[in-house]
C-alpha cells in the first residue's frame, strides 16, 4: 500500500473517525453534531531515535513518509535492532462492529434517546439545572508497517451523560449519571436508572451532615473501586516511569509480595467497551495481564521500548489518543477481580465506616486520592445517613495492604463523559471496575 | 441568512526527552474549518479537520438548519483587528540542541535527577471571519516546556517539574530559574510547626478558584443554582480581591475574541471588583435568556455551535512583590496537589510537591501535606493579594496568595 524507504522502521497507523454530540439543557437544545474526519501518524526509527509526524489529511501519507527517509542511517541494520525486533508483525482484519455499526443509526434516532431522558428529568421537576448529552465515536484504524504489519479493526462507543445541580441555601451539589456500551441498543430504557439516581442525589443533598475527619473504614461501591484500581495501581503499571527510578525498580519488582492476599487486578484490551484496543497504536496484540494476582505484583504494562529495556513480553498497551499524538504507555480495560463476600457482608461487618457510592475525580502521585461525591455513613453494619466527605487519600503500598474485603461480583464501566490524563493525552478513554472493596484505615476529610 | 467561519491551523514541534535524552521528535500540521449559517434565529454548523472544500462545508451547515437550534441573537459586526505575536526566539532546527544542553546543565548540578517529558514549540493562527463585515485574526508563536524529574532514589511518579507556557523564550533566564528548582528540590527542609500559613499558587493553576468559576457561570446564575445568586453587588470577598474575564494577548496567551467574535473594551470585563460581586460571566444565549451583560465568554471547538466558557482568567495583581507581600513570613509555594470544594464550600488540597518560600527565593522541598480552608475565608480574611512579578521573568504566572489551615 505504501512504499517505505530502506534503512529505517517505519510505521503508519491511520483514523477514520465518525462521532456525533447532541446536546440538550434543561429541555432546549444546544447543538447536534455530526462530523467525520481522518488523520494519519507515521513513526520512523532509525536505530538512535524515533521521529513522528501526524497529517490532518491522508493523501499526504506517503509524502510524509518520503519526507521521514532523511532520518535513515546507513549503518542500520533493522534485523538486529532489539527495538524493531521486538515491535510485532501481524496481519489481522477484525471489524466487530460492521452489523452494529453506530455510525449508521439515525441521527434522529439518537436525538429521540437524549430528548426522551432529558424529558424525564423536566417531568420530575425537583431539579435545578441539568443538561443531557448523547455521545458516540466510532473509529477504523488501520495499521500498516515495512516489518509486514497489515492490520484493520473498528471500535466504536456511544453513551449518554446527565448532569444536574441542586441548590439549598448556599450550599450546591453536583453530580453525573453516565452509561456507555458499544452497542445503541444498550442505552434505550434507561428512565427508572435515571430516576433512581435524580431520587438518591436528592436525597443525599438534603440529609447530608458533616463529619469529623479522622480514619475510618471504608466500602467503595465498584465504580469507585474501578477509579481506585486505575489511580493506586494501573499508573503504577505503566513501565515507562520505573525506567527513571533505581528505587522504584526496586520496590515494584515482579514477585515481591505488594498488596493483601486477596487482592488481584488485570488489564486486558479485549474487553469490549472504552478500553477495547484489540492492537495498540504500535501493532500489538492485546494481551489479558494481571498486574497483582494473589497479593503478588505479577506484571506491568509495556510499549515496545519498555518491553525491551525490561526484556518482558508486550502487553498491548502502546496507545494514543488520537492521529496527532505518539503512542505512550497507557492503560487499557483495568479491574479488580471479585472475592467471596456479598455486599451485605462487607458492609454488616463495620461498626463506623463510610460507604462511597459516587465519586468527582482520582490522582496518584506520592499518595492516591480519591473525591467522592456521595459518601454515606455505615453504623452498626448498616448505611445510615448521607455525609459530606471532600477528599480521601492513603499511601499507596499501606492501602493495597488494608484491603480487607471483596464483594463476589464485579461491575466493568464504560463512561462516556470521562478519561484517563497523562502526559497531554487526554481524555483517554478507558474501562474500568471492580467488585465492591472494604479498606480499613483510610484518611477521610 | 448569514454566514460565519472560524478557522485555525497550528504547527507544533515537540522534542520528547525520557531519562536525560531526547529520544523522539513529533511535528504536527492541524488545520481545522467551522462554517456557521445563520437563518430564522437558528444555526447549523458544519466543520472539518485537513483539506476542505468550502461550498461543500456551506451547504452541510445550510443542511443542518434542519435540526432548528435556536440562535436568536444578533452575530458580531463591524470589527476589523489583527493581531500578531510571532517573535522567534528559538528556531525549530535548535530546539532539540537546546532541550538536550538544558537537560545536561540542570544534570550538572543535580546528578540525582533525570529529566523526562517535553519541549514544544507551537505556531497558531486562529481567524473568525462573517459577511456582516467581521474579520478578526490572531497568531503568534508559543514555547511550552514541560520538563518533569525523579529522583533516582524516589517512589513517586513525577517529584517535580520545570514547566512553562509563553511567548518569550531566554536560555540564561530559564536556565537559573530550573536550577533554583532544582535546587529547592534536592533541600529537604522540615514542616514549619505552625497551625496556618500562607499558600502560594501560580496563577494558572484555577483549583483555588474552581468553586468561584462553577458559581459565576451565568447558567448557573440564571437558573438559580449558583450560591452568588443572592450576593451581586455585595461585597463577599477581601476587598483586595478582583476577578476580570481578560483576552488580552498582552496578559496571557488567549485570542483577543471569544468564539462568538466578541471583543470586549480593553479585551476584559470585571467579575469581581474589590471583593464585590458585579456579574456573571455569560455567551450570547445566557446573557440574553438571563438577562445578564454580555461578558463575551464564548467557547468551543472548531464546528460546535458556541457555548458558555470560562475563558481568560485573570486575577488582578497587587502593587506588591511576593516577599512583600508575605510581610517577613515564610510561605509554601505548592506545585503539584490535587484540591476539592464540597457542597459546603470547604476546601481541601493534597500538597504532593511544594517549596518553603520567602517570596524570593526558593528555600527547600517540603514533604506532602493536607490543607483546609472555606471559599469565604479563602478569598476573604485569609486572602494575602496576589504578587506583582510573575515566577519568572519571561512568564505570565503570579503568585497568588492566601493563608490556609494545616491538616493534623
Amino acid at each position: 500500500m505504501f512504499s517505505f524507504p530502506e534503512g529505517i522502521y517505519i510505521d503508519v497507523r491511520i483514523e477514520e473517525i465518525n462521532e456525533t454530540d447532541i446536546s440538550y439543557t434543561q429541555g432546549d437544545l444546544d447543538y447536534i453534531k455530526s462530523q467525520q474526519y481522518a488523520g494519519a501518524f507515521i513513526r520512523a526509527y532509525n536505530g538512535q531515535m524515533w521521529h513522528y509526524r501526524s497529517v490532518d489529511d491522508i493523501s499526504q501519507i506517503q509524502n510524509a513518509i518520503n519526507e521521514m527517509s532523511i532520518y535513515s542511517v546507513d549503518d542500520f541494520d533493522m534485523d538486529r535492532d532489539s527495538i524493531v525486533n521486538k515491535i510485532s508483525s501481524e496481519v489481522s482484519t477484525k471489524l466487530m462492529f460492521y452489523n452494529n455499526n453506530i455510525s449508521r443509526i439515525n441521527i434522529e434516532e439518537k436525538v429521540n434517546l437524549i430528548k426522551s431522558y432529558d424529558s424525564v428529568i423536566s417531568n420530575m421537576g425537583c431539579i435545578d439545572m441539568w443538561q443531557s448529552q448523547y455521545i458516540d465515536r466510532r473509529v477504523m484504524k488501520s495499521f500498516y508497517s515495512n516489518k509486514g504489519s497489515h492490520i484493520m479493526y473498528d471500535s466504536q462507543q456511544a453513551g449518554f451523560i446527565i448532569d444536574i445541580s441542586l441548590y439549598n441555601n448556599d450550599n450546591n451539589f453536583f453530580d453525573r449519571y453516565q452509561k456507555g456500551s458499544c452497542s445503541f441498543s444498550d442505552l434505550i430504557n434507561c428512565e427508572n436508572e435515571i430516576v433512581n439516581f435524580i431520587n438518591r442525589c436528592i436525597d443525599y443533598f438534603k440529609n447530608c451532615r458533616d463529619i469529623e475527619s479522622g480514619k475510618y473504614t471504608v466500602v467503595f461501591a465498584p465504580i469507585v473501586s474501578g477509579v481506585f484500581a486505575h489511580e493506586i495501581f494501573g499508573h503504577r503499571s505503566e513501565a515507562d516511569w520505573l525506567l527513571e527510578s533505581e528505587k522504584a525498580k526496586e520496590q515494584y519488582k515482579i514477585g515481591m509480595k505488594i498488596a493483601t492476599d486477596i487482592l488481584s487486578i488485570v488489564d486486558d484490551g479485549n474487553i469490549l467497551g472504552s478500553g477495547y484496543v484489540p492492537f495498540d497504536d504500535e501493532g500489538t496484540k492485546a494481551a489479558k495481564s494481571y498486574l497483582i494476582k494473589n497479593g503478588v505484583l505479577t506484571g506491568r504494562l509495556h510499549n515496545v521500548y519498555t518491553a525491551t529495556c525490561f526484556n518482558e513480553d508486550l502487553t498491548g498497551n502502546a496507545r494514543a489518543l488520537s492521529f496527532d499524538f505518539e503512542p505512550i504507555v497507557r492503560m487499557t480495560t483495568t479491574y479488580i477481580l471479585p472475592g467471596d463476600k456479598t455486599k451485605e457482608e462487607l458492609i454488616g461487618d463495620v461498626e463506623e465506616g463510610i460507604y462511597i457510592e459516587s465519586i468527582g475525580s482520582g490522582s496518584a502521585f506520592s499518595e492516591f486520592t480519591l473525591s467522592p461525591i456521595r459518601a454515606y455513613k455505615i453504623e452498626n453494619g448498616n448505611v445510615t445517613y448521607p455525609v459530606s466527605v471532600t477528599m480521601i487519600s492513603g499511601d499507596i503500598i499501606e492501602t493495597l495492604n488494608s484491603i480487607d474485603g471483596l464483594s463476589n461480583e464485579i461491575q466493568l464501566f464504560t463512561l462516556p463523559g470521562s478519561g484517563c490524563d497523562k502526559a497531554e493525552q487526554y481524555p483517554l478513554p478507558v474501562g474500568f471496575g471492580g467488585p465492591f472493596v472494604r479498606i480499613l484505615n483510610m484518611n477521610i476529610y | 441568512m448569514h454566514k460565519e467561519k472560524y478557522f485555525e491551523k497550528v504547527h507544533e514541534l515537540c522534542v520528547n526527552a525520557s531519562n536525560n535524552k531526547v529520544v523522539s521528535t513529533l511535528t504536527k500540521d492541524t488545520r481545522r474549518t467551522g462554517i456557521r449559517i445563520y437563518n430564522n434565529n437558528c444555526i447549523g454548523v458544519a466543520g472539518t479537520i485537513g483539506n476542505c472544500k468550502e461550498s461543500d462545508l456551506d451547504n452541510m451547515a445550510i443542511d443542518s438548519l434542519k435540526f432548528k437550534i435556536p440562535y436568536p441573537y444578533e452575530i458580531s459586526k463591524d470589527h476589523i483587528e489583527t493581531q500578531t505575536y510571532d517573535d522567534e526566539y528559538l528556531v525549530e532546527e535548535d530546539l532539540e540542541k537546546e532541550v538536550n544542553y538544558l537537560i545536561s546543565e540542570f544534570k550538572r548540578e543535580n546528578q540525582t535527577l533525570n529529566f523526562s517529558d517535553r519541549v514544544s514549540i507551537i505556531k497558531r493562527y486562529f481567524r473568525l471571519t462573517n459577511d456582516n463585515n467581521l474579520d478578526l485574526e490572531y497568531s503568534d508563536v508559543l514555547y511550552k516546556f514541560d520538563l518533569g524529574f525523579l529522583n533516582k532514589d524516589s517512589l513517586g511518579v513525577i517529584d517535580g517539574s520545570i514547566s512553562y507556557l509563553g511567548r518569550k523564550y531566554d536560555r540564561n533566564i530559564f536556565l537559573k530559574w530550573g536550577l533554583e528548582i532544582c535546587n529547592a528540590y534536592m533541600n529537604k527542609v522540615q514542616m514549619p510547626r505552625v497551625k496556618s500559613i500562607p499558600i502560594l499558587f501560580h496563577t494558572s493553576k484555577l483549583e483555588p478558584l474552581e468553586k468561584i468559576i462553577e458559581n459565576l457561570d451565568g447558567q448557573a446564575v440564571g437558573t438559580g443554582v449558583s450560591i452568588f445568586c443572592d450576593k451581586f453587588n455585595k461585597k463577599i470577598f477581601n476587598e483586595n480581591f478582583t476577578l476580570y474575564h481578560d483576552l488580552n494577548p498582552k496578559n496571557g496567551i488567549s485570542p483577543f475574541f471569544d468564539f462568538e467574535g466578541v471583543v470586549n473594551n480593553g479585551y476584559a470585563y470585571t467579575l469581581i471588583e474589590n471583593g464585590i460581586m458585579r456579574t456573571a460571566y455569560t455567551d450570547k444565549r445566557t446573557a440574553a435568556n438571563y438577562n445578564l451583560p454580555l461578558t463575551g465568554n464564548a467557547g468551543g471547538q472548531y464546528d460546535d455551535v458556541p457555548y458558555l466558557m470560562f475563558i481568560g482568567c485573570k486575577l488582578k495583581c497587587s502593587n506588591k512583590t511576593a516577599k512583600e507581600l508575605l510581610d517577613g513570613e515564610l510561605g509554601i509555594l505548592v506545585i503539584d496537589f490535587t484540591s476539592e470544594f464540597n457542597s459546603n464550600n470547604e476546601f481541601v488540597g493534597t500538597i504532593q510537591t511544594s517549596y518553603l518560600f520567602d517570596g524570593h527565593k526558593l528555600i527547600g522541598r517540603l514533604p506532602g501535606f493536607i490543607v483546609k480552608s472555606n471559599l469565604y475565608k479563602m478569598f476573604g480574611k485569609d486572602y494575602i493579594g496576589v504578587s506583582k512579578e510573575t515566577k519568572m521573568s519571561l512568564s505570565y504566572e503570579n503568585y497568588l496568595i492566601m493563608r490556609m489551615e494545616i491538616a493534623d
